[in-house]
């Protein structure tokens, strides 16, 4: 037997798993599919929300500045919002870039800062019936 | 405690730590937290095979300190120990029952994925945010990739180890 080869046990984990993250994406976009255009960016540190941002109404790109520990700075601007700026050490936060969609969320570990993206729940009610 | 096993702890917990070290400076493509190749592992896996599962425990837990010390900061630990611990555990546990079926590389994708979703799952409690389900399709796809990636480079050290028998008499 050739060591170099994957095992069958290899083979169907990999299907496994490949059809799990299938499984999974589908129902992600699913949910993100299923809201509106209606945009409502909510940042949380913490777990509890600091702000939350109407996407749909922002005219002029609002800032929103978050120093605990970490300097954060977050710019919102008509349906979108990212991260622009972090002191944080790996950035991943700001690599992240726009968030756009219902679901989106960026994430920044060090400050336990969160943006995600929902959409208006009465707006969900009024399409669904 | 044979001298010549803490001299093998000792060497193999030392390139463990340069190469997780070593590993900062690529960069990830993928934003998203914990996604990364996780080259440590290729150690886990050599000391899974070839030492006991105290040893491979303890190399885990020095290398995750000094990692987190030199790199990412404390609070990170929390990460990297959730996720070291448990996957190497649970690459033990697929090496000394299922080795019949997994290769070496399937044990790497094994410990890819505990290893991702156990610091997801920490990071939904750091955050009070149920994150998981969102970076989970994302995470299990590059558990795969980076699985492989690792369990093909640790594969061939292995091979070349036992070749050599560098760890054959009396560990």
């Amino acid at each position: 037997m050739n060591i170099r080869m994957l095992k069958k046990g290899d083979l169907i984990l990999i299907v496994c798993i490949a059809i799990l993250a299938g499984l999974v994406l589908a129902w992600n976009t699913f949910l993100s599919a299923s809201g509106s255009d209606h945009l409502t960016a909510v940042i949380t540190q913490d777990g509890k929300v600091i702000k939350s941002i109407n996407l749909n109404a922002v005219k002029n790109p609002e800032y929103v500045y978050i120093n605990k520990g970490i300097k954060q700075v977050i710019v919102a601007e008509k349906g979108r919002i990212r991260f622009t700026e972090s002191d944080c050490p790996d950035k991943i936060c700001v690599k992240t870039g726009w968030l756009t969609k219902i679901g989106h969320k960026a994430v920044c570990m060090p400050s336990k800062t969160v943006i995600t993206i929902v959409g208006d729940s009465k707006q969900i009610d009024s399409i669904s019936y | 405690m044979s001298s010549k096993r803490n001299a093998v702890i000792i060497i193999l917990v030392c390139n463990a730590i340069l190469i997780s070290l070593l590993e900062l400076i690529i960069p990830v493509p993928i934003p998203i937290p914990g996604v990364k190749l996780g080259l440590g592992n290729i150690i886990t896996i050599i000391a899974i095979i070839f030492l006991d599962l105290k040893a491979v425990l303890m190399m885990v837990l020095l290398r995750c300190i000094v990692v987190a010390v030199l790199s990412k900061g404390i609070m990170m630990m929390a990460f990297s120990l959730s996720g070291g611990i448990l996957s190497a555990l649970i690459m033990w546990l697929v090496y000394k029952k299922l080795h019949n079926i997994f290769s070496i590389k399937g044990i790497s994708i094994v410990g890819a994925i505990v290893h991702n979703t156990a610091q997801v799952i920490v990071a939904s409690l750091i955050l009070g945010q149920m994150i998981i389900l969102y970076y989970l399709p994302i995470l299990l796809v590059s558990s795969v990739v980076t699985g492989l990636i690792t369990g093909s480079i640790s594969d061939l050290t292995v091979r070349e180890i036992s070749k050599r028998g560098i760890f054959s008499n009396s560990i």
